[in-house]
């Protein structure tokens, strides 16, 4: 066991126990007659506040004495669930009522499931990644399908001026132009289908038959590169969920922060 | 496939996905520009380089991994030679993130104002400011009546109030202002912060106890916000234990025969003697039979912890109405007198002549009646009741005034001795005219002839008395005079001791009338230290933190077959007669805590048989009220909102 698979193990324990401790602490309170809810309810804020610090440490990463982005990762990702856990001990309810508290629990899940749909983006993807044997960088992803597209249509006219006919010419056209000219496949890819990979497939063995030797030198080429184009393809698609499934995830938690502020400040009002 | 050299600066662009914009051409699958979109979202690469001026001539600077320098370069001007039409550069996620996060949290905002504003016919920054947006649950049926009228600021005064007020709320304690709401409805006999509204000595630290400490709202119509676990009563009680079979502290020796209850009824001598005749066995159908079971004078369907008689007319009646209708109050006695003071003439004139009346030129006067007064009216006129000198004038004053007003002087010397009580009440029914024909006779000093039987009871003269006979149980005239019985008093010895003889006479169990005190206990107040005579049956007062359903109990007995009466399985089980117990004694001294039950009390083991572990529930609210005396206040009971 690597150290840092023992160092996960170690936060999950650690969370483990306060949430046990705290379970402890509402019980023992409740049973004395007070009101647990004050303490589960500060301590389900300060986690909230703490979880949604991840999203600022990432602006500040010039900043020294911050921690490793892979540690805050960590912290985050087991904060989420020890959260859930302790809404639950908060509310003492999965569903609660009232309009208001609804709305609220409704925020809460719905970002907690966001986060646990990431969590799960975020350890399945990279591995599908990594397997592609290949490290491509989001950002550039365009350029590299351009420069494919480039190589694709250069490969083409250099076979059709040499063997001067245009049958590999005419099935760029037609099948494999439409697949270089952006990322394709994107749900088969999503669900990690080799559906892209058959087709490309497909469109060799279409046309191989009616080319001759030299012409299938270049098929050869380009359906290297088509190979090529659909890891890039892959990258663009599981990279892109890696970051989309923030678009939600970001701004449910800064609603949800709102109306935890909203709730803080009623409960103080008419509660306490 | 992999870029090696991604991060080179020669070799690489510089990638900002912090940035705003994207390329235009990326967007499009294109080849990006090299230095991508300018920060105000136009398109940065509309020259290839931006040349550089050294040596006074300008020098191109595109990057190697755009070709290095170009063959034409710099204008003199110092304008890049390699010039393309601009893109239109597109917004990057992280913008479209950013914005998201503040169009979710614009509707946040947006919903708790439009949701503040609509509840309120003011705009939120008024004086009024209330939060429609706080709809925190359902309230509990008993409670949702009372929201409809003042809404939440029924129980949280912050609320509606100005904003300045309603922020400082945050600082303040709301459980002590909902308390205060709370009670506006809720009563307790005692303190309601107090716990168990109970008053503790002085030196026990005891903490204040608010209504939300146990009872939290807006958990829905039908929440249980009363309950309380073991653990929760345990905090308090310095005896703690997990469970009542084994933990609980064995019942007092009373248990649950506290105080006597209002009737005196002797359980051991009707079962075993009265209900045992060979008179009462003959026929179980008729109403004079002894009662077959426990639940034949018991009613059994309220799930209370008392389980009530039927009533004197259903279990009573058919072997004790005689005996009332036998007690008779007397109330006036002709007493002997040694001479006549009343005019001979004046009677005649205002009774008019009567043939039997002795001739008033006799010379030997011999009083008709050789009796003394009746107690009462020696209470009343003050006077001792066996010596003529002293009554003889007064009282046949009274005759003459009774012969002249009926029984205004009777009313009178009621009100005049400090009859508290209405004194027309003590004479309901009393025909004037015939206690004018019985003064009459008496003042002619002969004895009352009854013209009729008094067949139905009331108020009626017999030869030398004034009598009331009762008409049936609950007499209301000599339920008044029982009452003025016992509040009977005086200013000095002789009217203590004429007081005390009146009421041994009309409290007497083998003689008095009514012979009401035979059944109704009279119970000294524990406050004002007065005599009162319990006319109704009551609840047991003194165990109101106990509860305990009969009915559920029966219900669980009748289903088996069990009849209530087997002296094993039946009501006997739990209540078993205590045959040497000085039952009738109890009712003596007035005070009705000294009390010795018909029955055995009750051991815990008898309850521990079900009530355990595994078994039936034992928590303690199984058989414990929180509260004590729990009623509502006439906000609730008039419905003033």
């Amino acid at each position: 066991m690597n150290s840092i698979r023992m160092y996960h193990i170690l936060i999950w324990l650690i969370a483990g126990i306060i949430f046990g401790l705290l379970a402890i602490k509402d019980q023992s309170i409740h049973a004395r007659l007070g009101n647990p809810s004050e303490l589960t309810g500060y301590c389900l804020l300060v986690t909230i506040v703490f979880l949604a610090f991840f999203n600022i440490r990432k602006r500040l990463s010039m900043l020294p004495m911050i921690g490793k982005a892979s540690t805050w990762f960590m912290l985050h990702t087991v904060g989420g669930f020890f959260v859930l856990a302790v809404y639950w001990l908060h509310t003492k309810t999965i569903w609660p009522t009232g309009m208001y508290e609804k709305s609220l629990a409704i925020l809460f899940y719905l970002t907690v499931t966001s986060g646990i749909i990431g969590y799960l983006i975020q350890q399945i993807y990279p591995k599908l990644l990594t397997q592609t044997g290949v490290e491509v960088i989001f950002e550039r992803i365009p350029l590299r399908i351009s420069k494919l597209r480039q190589k694709a249509e250069e490969t083409m006219l250099k076979c059709c001026n040499k063997s001067g006919v245009e049958t590999l010419g005419k099935h760029y056209l037609d099948t494999l132009q439409w697949f270089f000219a952006e990322p394709r496949f994107t749900f088969q890819h999503l669900i990690g289908s080799q559906r892209s990979q058959q087709w490309i497939q497909h469109q060799d063995n279409a046309v191989r038959r009616y080319l001759n030797i030299d012409e299938q030198k270049y098929l050869n080429e380009l359906s290297q590169l088509a190979y090529q184009k659909n890891i890039i393809d892959i990258h663009y698609t599981l990279q892109g969920a890696m970051k989309c499934w923030l678009l939600i995830h970001i701004p449910l938690t800064s609603a949800l922060m709102l109306l935890s502020f909203w709730h803080f400040l009623v409960v103080n009002v008419y509660a306490l | 496939m992999t870029e090696k050299n991604h991060s080179d600066f020669d070799q690489s662009a510089y990638e900002r996905p912090s940035n705003k914009y994207i390329c235009g051409r990326a967007a499009e699958w294109g080849v990006p520009c090299r230095a991508g979109p300018n920060f105000d979202g136009t398109c940065g690469c509309v020259a290839e380089c931006e040349p550089f001026f050294v040596n006074g001539r300008w020098e191109c600077r595109r990057p190697q991994v755009d070709g290095g320098p170009c063959k034409n370069g710099p204008s003199p001007e110092g304008i890049c030679g390699c010039t393309q039409s601009p893109c239109v550069p597109r917004r990057t996620m992280r913008w479209y993130r950013g914005r998201l996060s503040i169009i979710a949290a614009g509707i946040i905002v947006a919903l708790l104002a439009a949701f503040t504003h609509l509840s309120n016919e003011k705009n939120i920054f008024s004086d009024g400011f209330r939060i429609g947006a706080l709809d925190a649950g359902e309230l509990t049926d008993g409670h949702t009546g009372f929201f409809e009228t003042l809404e939440c600021k029924t129980c949280h005064t912050a609320h509606e109030s100005k904003l300045t007020t309603w922020l400082m709320a945050v600082i303040t304690d709301s459980d002590v202002a909902i308390t205060k709401a709370c009670v506006n409805c809720h009563l307790f006999e005692g303190e309601a912060t107090s716990p168990h509204n109970a008053v503790f000595p002085a030196d026990k630290n005891i903490i204040k106890t608010e209504c939300t400490i146990c009872h939290n709202e807006h958990k829905g119509v039908s929440a249980d916000i009363s309950s309380l676990s073991d653990e929760q009563c345990a905090s308090c009680h310095e005896k703690k234990f997990t469970n009542f079979s084994t933990g609980h502290s064995d019942f007092s020796e009373e248990f649950p025969y506290f105080r006597r209850t209002a009737i005196n009824f002797d359980h051991t001598t009707h079962l075993t003697k009265y209900f045992q005749d060979e008179r009462m066995k003959k026929d179980k159908r008729k109403p004079e039979d002894a009662p077959a079971e426990c639940i034949t004078c018991h009613q059994n369907e309220s799930e209370e912890r008392n389980i009530k008689p039927l009533g004197y007319e259903k279990i009573c009646a058919t072997c004790h109405t005689n005996q009332i209708l036998k007690r008779k109050l007397v109330f006036l006695r002709l007493p002997e007198f040694n001479e006549p003071d009343i005019d001979r003439e004046v009677a005649i004139e205002l009774c008019g002549p009567n043939e039997d009346a002795e001739d008033e030129n006799a010379e030997d006067y011999e009083s008709v009646s050789v009796d003394e007064m009746s107690v009462i009216t020696s209470y009343l006129m003050g006077l001792t009741p066996d010596d003529p000198e002293k009554y003889s004038k007064a009282f046949q004053n009274l005759m003459l005034g009774m012969i002249e007003d009926g029984i205004s002087p009777l009313i009178e010397m009621l009100e005049e001795n400090g009859v508290r009580l209405n004194a027309n009440q003590l004479l309901t029914g009393l025909n004037p005219e015939a206690a004018k024909r019985m003064a009459c006779a008496w003042a002619m000093n002969l004895e009352y002839e009854l013209p009729a039987s008094p067949a139905f009871g009331g108020w009626y003269g017999d030869l030398l008395e004034f009598i009331y006979q009762p008409n049936g149980h609950a007499d209301i005239v000599i339920k008044r005079w029982l009452d003025f019985a016992v509040i009977a008093g005086g200013d000095n010895e002789e009217m203590i001791e004429r007081a005390e003889v009146m009421r041994e006479y009309l409290l007497s169990k083998k003689d008095g009338p009514g012979a009401c005190v035979k059944c109704h206990a009279i119970t000294r107040d524990k406050k004002e230290g007065k005599l009162r005579i319990e006319w109704q049956y009551h609840q047991n007062e003194n165990s109101s933190y106990q509860s305990f359903s009969h009915q559920r109990h029966l219900r669980l007995v009748d289903p088996q077959g069990v009849k209530l009466s087997d002296p094993n399985q039946g009501c006997a089980k739990c209540h078993k007669l205590n045959a040497d117990a000085a039952y009738d004694s109890s009712f003596e001294d007035y005070n009705p805590m000294t009390y010795s039950s018909n029955f055995i009390s009750i051991e815990k083991k008898t309850c521990s048989q079900c009530h355990a572990k595994g078994r039936i529930r034992e928590d303690c609210q199984l058989c414990h009220n929180y509260h004590k005396g729990f009623d509502f206040t006439d906000r609730v009971t008039r419905n003033k909102n």
